[in-house]
């Protein structure tokens, strides 16, 4: 299902938006695509940054098998070595995905937030 | 120690993110559930193999990965064993009850015979470069097989002697006995997994080993998935025919009941199949492209 299509059906069903956004936003890929967002990154950056940026704690598992699976989809790819320490970046149809996946979540966000302060003003 | 837990990824696995990860795990502090991430990943790495992995590889990693199954498995099994021990009486309580204890225990005697089938070829092998090579690695690891089973069997013979020696009453001496049997198990049964995976990554493999082996361990793992069902039908039939058998006490003083005892048992035998059956059919569809 692609993040438009499930948009759409969020605009219907209120428990697939909540259900989408508590599963997409503490998912690996896109916290990995995101941290890329600004630049190439090792492994250790990458869990520094999803931690200081969403507050999850990605284990070293968890990590590598969202890195190997986004790099088989070709969504972010790897650099040169350094100091046995392999960077890796967004590829262009990465930051498609990313955008795609980001803007999703911020209209399911946004979404939510204006149902939220309009029960609020009802009460 | 927990990058020691990098040596439970596939091969593959290792050989494209081990430095990285090796890497990642000196920058981190070690964390109970940083390891438990590390085992959980090596498990969903083995079920999901990384695309572009050559076919040799694949069967290797087949039949490193269905034995691995298999020698966990057989810890639940003997669990199993135990709790049912002393219970023959209610096999008759449902002719249920009495099919899935023969088809678990015909099961097994294909599984093992299967397994011995399916080594056949790839020690022959693995001997035969060693005798041409004199590789004194090869050697040391064909050797560690039969001094694990072998301490393992004397670890067992001595808690025996000691238990007949007492007439049973275990005492101190007895407890510590089976301690070291329980190290010993564990140590042979590493070393019944890890050797072999070395020395299949060490020795040429020829195609007609394969042709033998993958069949032979994808049985194994067929065998497994009758066993974990078979237990599944016995537990259903204890609890449904046997109440008073099902709720009697098991295990270390005796803390969970019988119904419990098997139900764990059950679940990491149908966890332990499925992944085994996953492997030998990725095995298989490889084997085809060997």
């Amino acid at each position: 299902m692609s993040a438009v299509e499930i948009v759409v059906s969020a605009r219907h069903q209120d428990y697939y938006v909540i259900r989408y956004t508590a599963m997409r936003s503490s998912d690996p890929s896109l916290l990995i695509m995101a941290s890329l967002a600004d630049g190439p990154k090792h492994g250790y950056a990458m869990t520094r940054d999803v931690k200081e940026m969403a507050g999850v704690k990605l284990g070293p598992g968890t990590l590598y098998g969202a890195i190997a699976r986004l790099e088989e989809r070709g969504l972010i790819e790897p650099l040169e070595t350094e100091d046995r320490r392999r960077p890796y970046r967004l590829t262009g149809s990465g930051a498609a995905v990313l955008r795609e996946q980001l803007t999703a979540l911020e209209r399911v966000a946004r979404l939510g937030l204006g149902r939220l302060s309009a029960a609020e003003a009802r009460a | 120690m927990r990058k020691r837990l990098l040596a439970l990824y596939p091969e593959t696995w290792r050989d494209r993110y081990g430095t990285e990860m090796s890497a990642l795990l000196d920058d981190t502090p070690p964390s109970v559930t940083a390891t438990l991430d590390l085992m959980r990943g090596a498990l969903v790495a083995h079920l999901r193999p990384l695309p572009g992995t050559a076919p040799a590889t694949r069967a290797r990693s087949t039949v490193a990965g269905v034995l691995g199954c298999f020698i966990a498995f057989c810890a639940f099994c003997a669990g199993f064993v135990k709790t049912t021990e002393g219970d023959g009486h209610v096999e008759h309580a449902h002719p249920l009850l009495g099919v899935a204890h023969s088809l678990i225990l015909v099961a097994a005697v294909v599984a093992v015979s299967a397994l011995v089938l399916a080594a056949a070829p790839l020690a022959r092998a693995s001997l035969a470069q060693a005798h041409r090579t004199r590789d004194p690695t090869l050697m040391g690891l064909i050797a560690l097989l039969p001094a694990g089973i072998g301490i393992f069997a004397g670890s067992v013979g001595l808690l025996t002697l000691w238990l007949n020696a007492h007439h049973h009453h275990a005492g101190v001496g007895g407890w510590l006995l089976l301690g070291l049997c329980a190290l010993c198990a564990a140590a042979a049964s590493l070393a019944c997994w890890a050797a072999p995976r070395a020395i299949m990554r060490r020795i040429d493999i020829p195609r007609s080993a394969f042709a033998v082996s993958i069949p032979a361990i994808a049985l194994v793992a067929v065998c497994m998935a009758v066993i974990a069902l078979a237990t599944g039908v016995f537990l259903t039939g204890i609890v449904a025919d046997s109440p008073s058998v099902a709720a009697a006490g098991n295990g270390p003083g005796q803390l969970i009941d019988v119904t419990t005892s098997i139900a764990i048992q059950l679940t990491a035998m149908l966890a332990l199949s499925a992944a085994a059956v996953l492997s030998a059919a990725r095995g298989l569809r490889s084997f085809g492209t060997l």
